[in-house]
């Protein structure tokens, strides 16, 4: 464009030279913030992939996790009861000595800690009595068979048969017993169930049958309203202190508006457990501390995607597919392509009709012939050879392109090569190609991304085979309506890109070079 | 005609001499032989097919039940002309058309002026991240857009909300948005377009834009004047692609609405109207005929801007 | 080329072509082993998890029998009817699928298998399973289309740091008990617990004057992965309902759904305390996997959620609420299909057998997290659970729900099933995206397009 600036000189030079920086600047600071604005949603994608699935639900645009404090002091209280937890059941003897089923809790020094499972609104009932007539509530162990033999004999498929340790034949073995007749007891062998019934003459008082504790679950709420126990880690806040510094406090019990909220301060355990409405900088109820928060960027989901759907052998499958299919669809729609330019055909308009109508009918009503074809007449379900070999023969998309492309190219210099002689095929290789380059680098790109993220026909070619199928539908496994992982999507999404972008960087040396017309007479 | 169009018939053959016939003979049969691959694999995997598709038309087919399809003559046809859907959904996807054509030419179009001029430092850079939208599979694009068009917690509305103090808009879920909403997914999809006029941009011999300058023109009138014209023939090629590609559009308004066609039809265009009913209702011979339907028009269209082209674009090798 | 020869060529190839649909598929050799391909994608069994498990199961079963061959296809569930359909037209048709529910094995109505010849001819044992479990799977025209393998009962999901958080008291874990402070637990009832658990970003539940129905971080109840159906989202704990009356044909609004629609529909867009269309969709709700996001106080879903719950460290269940006193946990059953249109189906029966009744079956129903229907295997199910889950969850809710089945089940068949799904999930999904709407009005136009529907069923 300057070379032209021949006229200018001097200064007119040096200012037109700083114009050009300026508008240089603004042209690169301008695109800068389009590209920005178009990409934005990459950085969705991008963040997303970085996140676990808990992290994508907080508002936080970056991966945060909370800083967690671990409780090193004391367990606090004494004795709790969690929600969750099984507590072992006694006959217990109240004061006036009626016996009861509670579950012991703790055992102090001077009494013991029972909660009565039928009455835990009550709380918790401490216990004082002498400890030997305590005794733990037990009840049989049992099998049961799940085979469907042994009807006859009188086994019931399913029922729970209580244990024994006794001794058969100089053994000791442990068996189920299943039915009694007098003095005959007849057992069924847990170890070896299809192996027959045992019979067994004796008295089954001398048997020794097995027992284990019973426990209760606990499934209120835990009592007290706050536990802590060593090891626990607690979210870190910056609360506000009354000379207006922060401080930083463990959240040991969370609470809403109407519910309280209990902290405790790292550097002054002894201070016990702090209430939040108690505190002299509480001006609400609900604590205005904020947590503490730190990037935390989970790197593993790109770990995790790649091992989960075997990345390399699938981008090996998709790399595949994609240059052969490429090398295919270059060879091929550059000679049709050719063809509908260069040379008089009987009904050209409708036989390029023909071929855009290809791609005009809606893929799915064809898929059922087109598979039919391929999977019962040829076989070829199960193998690359679908999404390959129809490349061969060229598509409407590229042809329509490398047609628009060798109609620009003039065709003077086809002739002054026909003048020397040469036939169709060489003015091909040696004038049309030369100067379409660009055109079928663009090509060979294009279909190279179109193969790389095309997912049903491969879905449904390779269904039976799946070692071969490509990226595309290799992720589909972090999209099923259950259990949907996004971060692992873009996770893949992302490793998936970086081949063909590198790919187009790199081509663009060849196909965006510009044609310098050379030889054309003006 | 210009000496270039003169020079171009001699070389397709049509010689003002006594040796025209056995000339265009060969040239005939050279042609025949170039466009051989495609007709072989048109024989071999299209046609069968797409007879087999209008076959169908013809007959009360059932995907799961394919043994008890009978013959039913006409009658695919007599539902397609009082099926309210059918209006419906042609309406639905033109009145989409009428506004993502332009913007589809015109947005890569602007993209790739920019990123031609010379002032522009970076410019593989910058191309290849323009790009790069371009090559993300769709099941990735469509989560991503579903995040980050969500009126609570997506990108755009907090952006809207939170720098901008405007109450953004439900993108996903109304009428009068949706279709913003579906144009701005599609914008993510032109780096192809981009790249395409870009490239043909390109190849415009620097010696015109210098005798532009020698003659005193700005950059608009160059822009009018010599890039624009000389690029027509690749501004046709992504005309004729975003048509073909819009009477075809399925994949991101299926996933957006969950497959129902959105709020109350709004996206129910064409093709996902044929899907439904071609395997959701599970009837492939009225499905059939919905889809030759769409494909006659489609067809149609293409033809009739195949028949301007010549009004408006420019091949330099006189051909066609 | 002659034009004569164009002629014939054409010719030749319409007349192929137009026999295409109507060709049978090749028949197999004979001498090696019979294959049987089995068909994963209309429910479970595509999670790694799950896949992982079936593999190994195909390996075994492969090794154990030198005369069959078992192959496993899978497919997206977003494509699996595409593929199906396109598998079963092209003649290449599975022989097994599964596992399947109810509604997807009414989409496929009239392609299964009648079983019962086999069974006979085979002197097969059905008394594992109670005869009403079998009976289930009996349809006067279709013979005994399948055998019974999982059942996923439903119940209440809740959160109990959410409770704790918020001071409520927990839900009543034992069918007939009343809520901790006393009231029935009834839909009411619900609902209040719920609104105390909804807030805002400021900490206001949504009983409160200043709750910012915008700004809602936490909500108190949500069906989980309802299918985009209103069926599913009303009938726990509304109560089982249809839309078809056989009688008359026609298209009615059962009133127990009509007032559990209004319910719902307060719920979304007057009450809030139910997270309406965008919301469920939003990051905050891990769009979708609502209750696993840890920001849903309570969710009514099936025992197969346990697979993808695991975000969420301090979970139990308890029983849903009761409508009218009636108690209705609706229920999901799973089982495996044969198609008729395969070719071997005495082997395609002994894979049956294998799945549902052999050693694969406690297998699968592990990592589908499925109730067995064979009742001896359900301690051993629950005892395992407890390995994952160790915050001691209620399993006597799973064993107790499975006894208030809804009948007739959500799922079950309407004339022209798929068409009238799909009319019902637009429907669903219009009511849970638009305040503002006349319920009844609204209701009269969904009974008006699904009376065009069935009307139209031939």
């Amino acid at each position: 464009m300057f070379k032209s600036k021949t006229k200018l000189w001097g200064s007119k030079k040096i200012v037109a030279r700083y114009r050009n920086l300026g508008l240089g600047a603004l042209i690169v600071l301008f695109t800068t913030m389009v590209l920005i604005v178009y990409l934005s949603p990459f950085g969705y994608m991008g963040v997303t992939a970085i996140k676990s699935k808990p992290q994508i639900t907080q508002k936080d645009i970056l991966p945060v996790s909370n800083v967690m404090y671990e409780y090193t002091g004391e367990e606090y209280p004494e004795w709790s009861v969690l929600t969750g937890s099984k507590y072992p059941l006694y006959h217990v003897p109240d004061e006036d000595g009626e016996m009861h089923e509670w579950a012991l809790i703790a055992t102090l020094e001077d009494r013991l800690i029972f909660l009565d499972p039928g009455n835990v609104r009550e709380g918790v009932i401490e216990w004082a009595g002498d400890r030997g007539t305590v005794e733990p509530v037990v009840e049989a162990e049992t099998f049961a068979y799940v085979g469907t033999g042994y009807k006859e004999e009188g086994v019931v498929r399913g029922t729970p048969y209580p244990l024994y340790d006794l001794e058969v034949d100089g053994q000791m073995r442990r068996l189920a017993l299943f039915k009694s007749e007098g003095e005959t007891h007849y057992f069924l062998n847990p170890e070896d169930p299809e192996g027959g019934i045992v019979e067994w003459q004796g008295d089954i008082a001398s048997a020794a049958p097995l027992e284990e504790a019973v426990f209760y679950t606990h499934r209120g709420k835990k009592i007290p309203d706050v536990v802590l126990q060593p090891g626990a880690q607690y979210p870190v806040y910056e609360v506000p202190t009354e000379d207006g510094g922060i401080q930083r406090w463990a959240m040991v019990q969370e609470g809403t508006g109407a519910t309280e909220t209990y902290f405790i301060n790292p550097d002054n355990l002894d201070a016990g457990i702090l209430a939040w409405s108690e505190q002299p900088f509480a001006d609400q109820q609900r604590p205005t501390a904020n947590p503490v928060k730190r990037f935390d960027a989970q790197w593993q989901n790109f770990e995790q995607a790649w091992d989960a759907i075997n990345f390399p052998r699938l981008l090996f499958n998709t790399a595949m597919i994609a240059i052969l299919g490429m090398i295919g669809t270059v060879v091929s729609c550059t000679l049709v392509a050719y063809a509908f330019t260069r040379f008089p055909l009987p009904f050209k308009n409708v036989l390029f009709m023909v071929l855009l109508s290809t791609i005009i009918l809606p893929k799915q009503v064809t898929l059922v012939p087109t598979y039919f074809v391929f999977s019962q007449v040829l076989g070829w379900t199960g193998t690359w050879l679908p999404l390959i070999v129809p490349h061969f023969f060229a598509n409407a998309y590229n042809v329509l392109l490398l047609r628009q492309y060798f109609s620009t190219l003039p065709i003077e210099l086809d002739e002054a090569a026909m003048i020397d002689g040469a036939g169709p095929f060489r003015i091909l290789i040696s004038v049309i190609i030369p100067q379409a380059w660009p055109a079928i680098v663009a090509v060979s790109l294009f279909h190279f991304v179109f193969a790389w993220n095309d997912y049903f026909e491969p879905l449904i070619y390779t269904l039976s085979n799946p070692e071969i199928a490509p990226l595309s539908v290799g992720i589909q496994i972090f999209n099923f309506v259950y259990d949907q992982q996004p971060h692992l999507i873009q996770a893949t999404a992302l490793m998936g890109l970086v081949i063909p972008v590198v790919l187009f960087f790199l081509a663009q040396r060849v196909f965006m070079r510009g044609v310098i017309m050379t030889g054309v007479d003006k | 005609m210009s000496v270039v169009g003169q020079m171009g018939k001699l070389a397709s053959g049509r010689l003002p001499s006594g040796g025209e016939m056995s000339l265009q003979r060969t040239r005939t049969l050279w042609g025949w032989v170039f466009l051989s691959p495609w007709i072989i694999g048109f024989l071999a995997f299209y046609f069968v097919p797409m007879v087999a598709s209008f076959a169908f038309t013809f007959t009360d087919l059932r995907l799961t039940r394919p043994g008890e399809a009978s013959f039913v003559g006409l009658d695919n046809y007599r539902t397609l002309f009082n099926d309210p859907y059918v209006g419906k959904s042609l309406r639905v996807t033109l009145s989409y058309m009428v506004i993502a054509l332009p913007i589809s030419i015109i947005i890569p179009l602007g993209l790739a002026t920019l990123l031609n001029s010379k002032s522009l430092w970076g410019r593989r850079l910058f191309r290849t991240l323009f790009y790069m939208p371009y090559v993300v599979p769709i099941i990735s694009v469509t989560y991503i857009f579903n995040g980050f068009l969500n009126t609570q917690s997506g990108w755009l509305n907090r952006f809207l909300g939170e720098v901008l103090g405007i109450s953004g808009p439900n993108w996903l879920y109304s009428s009068t948005w949706i279709y913003p909403a579906l144009l701005l997914i599609g914008i993510w999809g032109t780096g192809n377009a981009m790249l395409t006029m870009l490239a043909s941009m390109q190849t415009i011999p620097t010696e015109l834009y210098e005798a532009a300058r020698v003659d005193g023109a700005n950059g608009v009138t160059i822009f009018r004047k010599i890039t624009l014209p000389l690029i027509t023939p690749m501004i046709f090629y992504n005309l004729i692609l975003a048509l073909i590609a819009l009477f075809r559009y399925f994949d991101i308004p299926y996933i957006i609405s969950r497959g129902t066609g959105g709020p109350n039809d709004i996206t129910l265009f064409y093709n996902i109207y044929f899907y439904r009913v071609a395997i959701q209702y599970d009837r492939m011979g009225y499905g059939a005929t919905l889809a030759w339907l769409l494909f006659v028009i489609g067809l149609l269209a293409t033809i009739f801007l195949f028949a301007t082209a010549r009004h408006w674009v420019y091949y330099a090798g006189g051909d066609d | 080329m002659s034009r004569k020869l164009m002629i014939v060529l054409l010719t030749i190839a319409v007349v192929s072509a137009l026999a295409v649909p109507f060709a049978p598929a090749l028949a197999q050799d004979g001498g090696e082993p019979v294959v049987i391909t089995w068909f994963i994608g209309l429910g479970a069994g595509g999670q790694p998890e799950h896949q992982a498990a079936q593999n190994e199961i195909v390996e075994e079963f492969n090794a154990e029998h030198d005369d069959i061959e078992l192959e496993i296809i899978v497919a997206d569930f977003d494509v699996s009817r595409d593929t199906l359909s396109t598998l079963i037209a092209s003649g290449d048709a599975p022989d097994i699928i599964g596992p399947v529910g109810i509604g997807g094995s009414n989409d496929y109505a009239g392609t299964f298998l009648d079983l019962q010849p086999i069974i006979d001819e085979l002197d097969y044992d059905l008394s594992r399973w109670a005869p009403s479990l079998v009976d289930f799977y009996r349809d006067p025209e279709e013979g005994l289309t399948a055998l019974p393998f999982a059942t996923y009962p439903s119940f209440v999901y809740f959160n109990r740091d959410l409770f704790d958080a918020a001071g409520v008291d927990y839900p009543p874990q034992v069918y007939g008990e009343p809520y901790a402070d006393g009231d029935e637990w009834n839909v009411d009832k619900l609902r209040e617990v719920a609104m105390k658990l909804t807030l805002d970003a400021n900490g206001n539940d949504a009983t409160s004057p200043d709750f910012d129905p915008g700004n809602i971080v936490q909500f108190g109840y949500a069906p989980q992965w309802w299918g985009d159906d209103i069926r599913s989202a009303v009938t726990s704990p509304f109560g089982a309902g249809s839309f078809y009356d056989p009688e008359t044909g026609n298209a009615i609004m059962p009133d127990n759904w009509r007032a559990g629609i209004k319910w719902l529909y307060a719920g979304w867009h007057e009450d809030h305390f139910v997270p309406n269309y965008d919301y469920q969709q939003s990051d905050l709700l891990l769009a979708g996997n609502v209750f696993n996001s840890g920001h849903v106080a309570m969710s009514h879903s099936h025992l197969w959620y346990t697979c993808c719950l695991l975000d969420v460290p301090n979970w139990d269940i308890a029983v849903p609420p009761s409508y009218e006193g009636v108690y209705t946990a609706k229920l999901h059953a799973d089982t495996f299909r044969i198609l008729e249109y395969t070719e071997h189906p005495v082997e395609a029966f002994q894979v049956l057998d294998y799945l549902v009744a052999g050693p694969a079956m406690p297998k699968l129903l592990q990592v589908y997290g499925a109730t067995p229907s064979d009742e001896v295997y359900l301690q051993p199910f629950l005892d395992n659970l407890d390995e994952t889950f160790t915050q001691g969850v209620n399993w006597d809710v799973v064993i107790e729900s499975a006894n208030y089945p809804d009948n007739p089940n959500h799922e079950s068949w309407l004339p022209n099933y798929s068409e009238s799904v799909v009319a019902i999930q637009n429907w669903s999904l219009y009511m849970q995206a638009t305040p503002g709407l006349d319920v009844d009005a609204e209701i009269e136009d969904l009974l008006a397009t699904l009376q065009g529907i069935f009307d139209a069923a031939e």
